[in-house]
């Protein structure tokens, strides 16, 4: 399985998405500060305390590397269907399921890791930054830390699993733009919950975790079956 | 014999409709197999279908003496194939792209890469991405790509697609190479006759989904295929007069003033003498020797005026 996330990582030349991971990650902190320069003194302040901050930041990191992973299972799945060089890769002596699972690891581990680090990452450029002038009302416990992680942790592991969710649709006619428009829908149903006093924290995350399974299940259930399909 | 592959009654139904039906294919070990037919009769459907990418709807598959199933993976690394057009990861080298291959194909030996490559004429092609390659480049190259692991079989589908005459040329002689020193069971598939003929030991051709006949060329090469060709001016005459009067039954009407006759024996001056005696006459006649390309596209067109 090894050799084959590492033969997939040099069939797209993997490397160079970890550049584009960065840039996403430099528009994320531009963003950010942006948000908390020009709202600053507003009644609402995005970064009033230190919870709504962390999850403000958890937002922005998640959507974007969900979207980020839509393009990634449009160009390392359905674009495998669209150039037909599938039609090559189902000819090799190896389980056409090890093949697309080797992709599936690639695009979930890179949309965990990459999520985790940059909200991790952002959260300690706020600190930082609210040590030197603060703009924070209330002040971080280190229990506040570990709990912190840990809701990353989870908050990065289901917006993973659910960024397989595009898979279905893309799949449905190889199409990229189908792959697209969902991850992108489903970034604003997902987020769009954040800030609205409706929805309690318990309930977003049983959404999270419910869409989550839903993604993982999607990802499960496109690796069987490839063996009856026709490749055409 | 040995059959290195055998489909039988092997057919793919889309939705109700047959693209393949009923074929029984007999490839014997070392032979070069030339699979004739038209665009979209069914051979690049039958060759997805060795290869396992496209399920038959019903018959069943052979490859090197074992039922093929979907879950048949080892069979595959004594194949080599190039179906329909040869798809690569363009982004990347043709270099990258054999390495990639070998890598898949769970063949360890890398050195083949250099010679491969040099051997099919893309050794300069350095960096350059697969995307920027002409279409004869392309072919080449999975033609290459197809060869590397030196498969027991080889599938190509339309190979000479896209190559220059001097390509061709070459391709053949490769082909035929392959066939004589490396005893390589090859599958070629062209709806152009002129290539087949020269390379094949054994001719399938296919129309309309169905194998309508396979045989070898050396006993095409071998039937008789001579036939007087005449134009009477009164063919009905001269019909009843062959027929009744001089005992020649195998003729035939081809268009509205033209007869061909197959009997053997006879001569086109004792014919002309003798019709002339019954009082009919002839405003030409030849002897003609039916080429295979007659043959073939009679078969190809569905017509079934071959002797």
């Amino acid at each position: 399985m090894l050799k084959l996330i590492s033969l997939e990582l040099r069939k797209y030349r993997f490397a160079r998405h970890i550049g584009y991971a960065a840039l996403a990650d430099l528009a994320i902190l531009l963003f950010l500060t942006l948000l908390g320069l020009t709202d600053y003194g507003a009644e609402d302040y995005a970064y009033a305390t230190y919870p709504e901050s962390f999850m403000l930041i958890d937002t922005f990191v998640r959507a974007t590397f969900m979207i980020f992973a839509g393009a990634l299972i449009s160009r390392m799945i359905v674009g495998e269907y669209r150039n037909k060089t599938v039609s090559v890769l189902f000819t090799y002596p190896i389980k056409r399921r090890k093949l697309i699972a080797a992709k599936l690891v690639i695009i979930f581990v890179f949309t965990f890791g990459m999520i985790l680090f940059t909200d991790v990452l952002m959260g300690f450029v706020l600190v930082a930054v609210d040590r030197f002038y603060p703009f924070i009302a209330d002040s971080l416990t280190m229990e506040q830390v570990r709990v912190l992680l840990l809701e990353y942790t989870v908050s990065s592991l289901s917006a993973a699993a659910m960024s397989l969710i595009p898979l279905l649709f893309g799949m449905r006619k190889h199409s990229v733009t189908a792959t697209m428009v969902s991850s992108i829908l489903l970034v604003l149903i997902v987020d769009s919950g954040f800030s609205r006093p409706l929805v309690s924290i318990n309930s977003i995350i049983a959404i999270h975790l419910s869409l989550g399974a839903a993604g993982l299940w999607i990802a499960w259930l496109s690796m069987f079956r490839l063996e009856m399909k026709d490749v055409n | 014999m040995t059959y290195i592959a055998r489909t039988i009654g092997v057919t793919k139904a889309y939705g109700g409709t047959e693209v393949v039906s009923d074929v029984c294919m007999n490839i014997r070990q070392g032979e070069i197999y030339g699979f004739l037919g038209h665009n979209g009769a069914g051979k690049t459907t039958l060759m997805r279908m060795l290869t396992n990418l496209v399920k038959p709807t019903a018959g069943e598959i052979e490859l090197f003496g074992e039922k093929l199933t979907p879950h048949s993976y080892e069979v595959l690394k004594r194949m080599g194939s190039v179906i329909e057009y040869p798809f690569f990861y363009d982004g990347l080298s043709a270099r990258e792209n054999l390495d990639l291959h070998c890598e898949y194909m769970g063949f360890p030996d890398k050195k083949v890469i250099g010679a491969m490559m040099e051997q099919v004429g893309l050794k300069d092609t350095g960096r350059k991405p697969v995307r920027e390659f002409s279409l004869g480049m392309k072919q080449r190259l999975g033609i290459a790509r197809a060869l590397i692991t030196t498969p027991e079989l080889l599938i190509l589908d339309e190979p000479i697609n896209g190559l220059d005459p001097a390509g061709i040329k070459e391709l053949r002689d490769l082909l035929k190479r392959l066939s004589a020193e490396y005893r390589i069971t090859l599958l070629v598939s062209s709806h152009i006759l002129g290539e087949i003929e020269q390379i094949a030991d054994t001719v399938g051709v296919i129309r309309g989904g169905r194998l309508i006949e396979e045989v070898s060329m050396e006993r095409i090469r071998g039937q008789h295929n001579e036939y007087i060709e005449l134009r009477p001016t009164d063919v009905r005459k001269a019909a009843y007069v062959m027929e009744h009067l001089l005992g020649l039954s195998n003729y035939k009407l081809v268009g509205e003033h033209t007869l061909r006759v197959y009997d053997p024996g006879v001569s086109p001056s004792e014919l002309n003498a003798s019709l002339v005696r019954y009082d009919v006459a002839i405003e030409s006649i030849f002897k003609r020797a039916h080429s295979l390309e007659d043959y073939f596209m009679n078969l190809m067109k569905g017509g079934g005026d071959v002797a």
